[in-house]
């Protein structure tokens, strides 16, 4: 058998007194006694031998509060767009889901490229194209002459058209904002001897012939349009006043010149109005072109317009989802009907109270746009009078707690509830906004009168906490004292306690017992000669020093 | 490793000259050993140690020398490397191979030229045994190196000191100067088996400036009696009637037994010869017959006898001889040393505090040391 020591003996008696101790405290607890206002009901009074009222406090009447999953809820949606919201239970919350969204169509940038994107297109008010006309590495180019006599034509045009056609209809959509840009340059022969060139307004070759009205010109231009050309608009352009002016030499340059545009609110306007041509809302036309006018100066006026060239445009806009106001989407659920907690058919229930609590997030700032959005809580259709404002509700967790007894004022054999989202004003966002919701609780206090089953007999678990509380602070006592002071050996007990006496400066007074030097090696060598049975023959220990 | 002896005398027609060194190539600058000579004969030119650095020759020397005064003044100097130090051999030591070198040199001084070859190569013989055995000392067991403390006057000093307080290094080192009454240059290489052994612990405190040596075991030198030897007598080993006469010369032995200081001081010179301590090891386990002792490498039966006779008249060993006459080696007492917890500091701390003599700092650091060092077995 394994031999326990002393020491041993002693810790395990320490640990099995600090264990014992809180079970000694439990024989405190009177397994009898009542209990009462156990889970929310108090006691109940009775009237007579059969007949009594009981209350019921705050008894929670919702299911799956926390929305663990989707069952006891459904969604459904009234008024407004119905594609502006949906709703989803996930990660154990709700959610109404504003489908907010935000597109771009950019589509168009740089330098114009010779591929299927763009059509040349005659202008619908000008019959004749100029002599040359191509897109190459330079961009929309074109090159024209015009000599007296030998051609008829003097109004000549050529634009490129590209029909543009969005993902989604606009009807649902606004244009935020627009950006347009467009560059063009030029070399044409300004004077070029018998020829004259091109003479711009007010230059004059002489002679009584000379008939100088507009002068010779170039109209760089983008336009919009419906597919059918019915609207069409110009939303920028370029017309130099002073391109060919003689005095510039055989040869005058246009260099690299932004063309004038509309102000971004016009072009916002004329994109929606060519739009809403479209039966579907997607399709319009986007196009670039030169317009070139040689006016007959005189008989043998030559115009050459060697290179003009739009060699640079930026087209693009974002548009964004409109969310509807009167647009609403609920999470409901038919809770338990009130006469389902009767304990006998005949009795009378009396609602006494119900609040409603619940918590809300949203994943973004609310839209300013929108202040008269409003979480609205319904129950059997009768509205609350008190609403929750989203705006200002930032992006932390609120709980909302609310008395709802006035919903339910009228009795009903049935608890329709509902937690609806009220989009209030029009307005959009580039993304997708989620209000979530946790906790829906509705609690419900009532009486029920008449027959009722026997008083409620439980444990009273007050005492047993009581003593549970006093045996772990007895225990935790013990082993406090035991991690501060049992578990050393006596002996270093004597030499913490000496510490804790220096470091406080306290009295010094009482000697420590310990063991004399001499009688330890006395005492140790004494030990060793027991194998002889014999004492030591120490008059004098000297072993090492003293 | 020691790097060798050189054995100079002072004559007065040719100066110093050196009739002896090993090994035989070892050279020392003339001037180095000159410095050597001038540090002995400063002063009264009388007998004693030196320990100096020997800058040319890169090395260090511990010089025993015998005096102006002597009939021959010889000068004993044993090399060392720089990171050497003659503690770490114990004084006691060496003063016995300085002892039996002297021996040799008398000899010597008495031959004449044909017989002074023999006395030199034994002289030699025996400086290579020496330091073959100083080599030794510089591995020595946790018992060994209590006995080089107790073998010490330095170490039993410093031992004294740290037995009533704790002390900072210098307050240690002009105790000691005090009580051997001489310069003492460091103290750290006496120090170094107390730190080696755990009996000191040292440590700075906040605000000293200075290193504070404390106490926090303590240790116990004696004889004993061989507990092994004497269970397996009990039971009549070897042999019954060699088990009767070895029981009965141990118990003479121990009733009369009566431990010393001087008597300690042998116990520690006997643990400290290497060769002693093994024989002694071999013994503690089992007796063996006279003639059938294992011998150590290079160790001549004479040699193993002469030390066994050292060994029997310091009481450490007893021949007893069986029916056949056959003489049989028996450990007549163990030499023993034991650590223990020095339960009387606590006390003694208490004491000095209430007087003054202890700063609050280092009498609470010291109760924390011998708190932490509690024997773990006694918890």
């Amino acid at each position: 058998m394994k031999h326990i020591n002393l020491k041993t003996f002693k810790k395990i008696s320490i640990v099995i007194v600090i264990m014992i101790l809180p079970l000694l405290f439990m024989q405190f607890i009177s397994p009898n006694a009542n209990l009462t206002n156990n889970f929310g009901i108090s006691d109940n009074l009775r009237i007579s031998a059969d007949y009594a009222y009981q209350d019921y406090n705050n008894v929670p009447w919702l299911k799956n509060s926390g929305f663990s999953s989707q069952d006891y809820w459904y969604g459904s949606q009234a008024g407004g767009d119905p594609s502006d919201v949906n709703e989803s239970i996930s990660g154990g919350r709700a959610s109404y889901d504003i489908n907010c969204e935000e597109r771009t169509f950019s589509d168009i940038s740089g330098v114009p490229k010779n591929n299927s994107d763009w059509t040349p297109m005659n202008n619908t008010e000008v019959k004749f194209e100029p002599k040359a006309y191509e897109i190459n590495s330079k961009g929309c180019w074109v090159y024209h002459n015009w000599t007296d006599g030998a051609d008829a034509a003097q109004l000549n045009a050529i634009q490129w058209d590209r029909n543009i056609s969005l993902d989604v209809g606009m009807t649902d959509y606004n244009i935020t904002s627009v950006s347009l840009s467009a560059q063009a340059n030029a070399t044409v022969h300004a004077n070029n001897g018998a020829g004259g060139g091109i003479e711009i307004k007010g230059e004059n070759e002489g002679g009584a012939s000379y008939q100088n009205n507009t002068g010779d010109f170039v109209r760089f231009y983008v336009y919009i349009s419906d597919i059918y050309k019915n609207q069409e608009y110009e939303i920028a352009y370029l017309q130099p006043d002073d391109l060919g002016i003689d005095s510039s030499g055989t040869l005058d340059y246009l260099y690299n010149t932004t063309l004038n545009v509309l102000s971004d609110e016009n072009i916002i306007n004329l994109i929606e109005s060519v739009l809403l041509t479209d039966p579907e809302h997607k399709t319009f036309t986007f196009s670039i072109g030169i317009l070139i006018l040689c006016e007959d100066d005189f008989s043998t006026d030559l115009d050459i317009w060697d290179e003009l060239v739009i060699n640079e445009c930026n087209f693009s806009f974002t548009y964004e989802k409109i969310i509807n106001p009167l647009t609403t989407i609920s999470w409901n659920q038919d809770a338990p009907k009130i006469s389902s907690v009767k304990y006998n058919e005949t009795n009378d229930i009396t609602l006494r109270g119900a609040s409603l609590s619940f918590q809300y997030q949203i994943s973004e700032l609310w839209p300013t746009r929108s202040p008269n959005s409003q979480i609205i809580i319904f129950i059997n259709d009768n509205q609350n009078p008190i609403t929750t404002y989203l705006e200002n509700s930032g992006t932390q967790l609120h709980t909302v707690t609310l008395d709802v007894l006035s919903l339910l004022s009228v009795i009903v054999d049935y608890v329709n509830f509902s937690i609806q989202l009220y989009i209030g004003d029009t307005f959009g966002d580039n993304n997708e906004i989620k209000v979530y919701l946790d906790n829906v609780q509705l609690f419900i206090s009532y009486r029920e009168i008449g027959v009722l089953p026997p008083p409620l007999v439980g444990i009273d678990w007050t005492p047993a906490i009581i003593a549970l509380t006093v045996g772990i602070i007895a225990a935790v006592l013990g082993l406090v004292s035991y991690i501060l002071y049992f578990q050393y050996p006596p002996l270093v007990r004597k030499v913490r306690a000496l510490r804790r006496k220096i470091k406080r400066s306290r009295s010094l007074k009482n000697p420590v017992a310990v063991e004399n030097r001499e009688l330890h090696i006395k005492n140790a060598i004494r030990e060793r000669l027991n194998i002889l049975k014999i004492e030591p023959g120490m008059s004098k220990v000297t072993s090492p020093i003293k | 490793m020691p790097l060798g002896y050189i054995i100079s005398k002072w004559t007065e027609d040719k100066g110093l000259v050196v009739p002896a060194s090993f090994p035989d190539n070892m050279t020392v600058d003339l001037d180095d050993m000159m410095r050597v000579f001038y540090a002995h004969i400063t002063g009264a030119g009388a007998e004693g140690n030196v320990f100096v650095r020997l800058e040319h020759s890169q090395c260090n020397v511990a010089s025993y020398f015998t005096g102006m005064d002597s009939q021959e003044p010889i000068m004993i100097n044993l090399m060392l490397t720089f990171g050497e130090d003659p503690e770490m051999f114990g004084e006691s030591y060496l003063k016995e191979i300085n002892d039996e070198i002297i021996k040799y040199m008398s000899e010597l001084a008495m031959t004449n030229t044909a017989q002074s070859y023999d006395v030199i190569k034994k002289l030699k013989d025996y400086l290579k045994l020496a330091l073959f055995q100083l080599e030794r000392l510089k591995n020595l067991t946790k018992e060994q190196r209590l006995a080089q403390i107790y073998s010490s006057e330095k170490g039993r000093a410093i031992l004294e000191f740290l037995q009533e307080r704790a002390r900072p290094r210098k307050e240690l080192l002009a105790l000691l100067e005090d009580k051997l009454g001489k310069l003492i240059s460091s103290i750290d290489y006496t120090l170094d088996p107390f730190v080696k052994t755990d009996l000191v612990h040292q440590d700075w405190i906040a605000g000293l400036a200075d290193v504070i040596y404390f106490l926090q075991s303590d240790f116990i030198i004696s004889r004993i009696p061989p507990e092994k030897l004497i269970s397996e007598a009990k039971r009549g080993l070897p042999n019954p009637i060699l088990a009767k006469n070895y029981l009965d010369t141990v118990r003479r032995y121990f009733v009369n037994y009566k431990p010393t200081i001087e008597d300690n001081l042998k116990v520690a010179k006997n643990m400290m010869n290497p060769d002693k301590y093994d024989y002694i090891v071999l013994f503690r386990d089992k007796p063996y017959p006279l003639n059938k002792i294992p011998k150590g490498p290079g160790e001549s039966f004479k040699f193993v006898k002469s030390m066994l006779k050292s060994m029997e008249d310091d009481r450490v060993i007893a021949i007893i001889k069986d029916k056949k006459g056959t003489e049989w080696v028996f450990l007549l007492s163990d030499l023993w040393t034991d650590t223990f917890y020095p339960e009387y500091m606590v006390e003694q701390i208490r004491k000095d505090r209430m007087s003054g003599l202890l700063k609050k700092e280092v009498a609470v650091k010291h109760l924390q040391l011998l708190e932490k060092e509690y024997p773990k077995e006694k918890v």
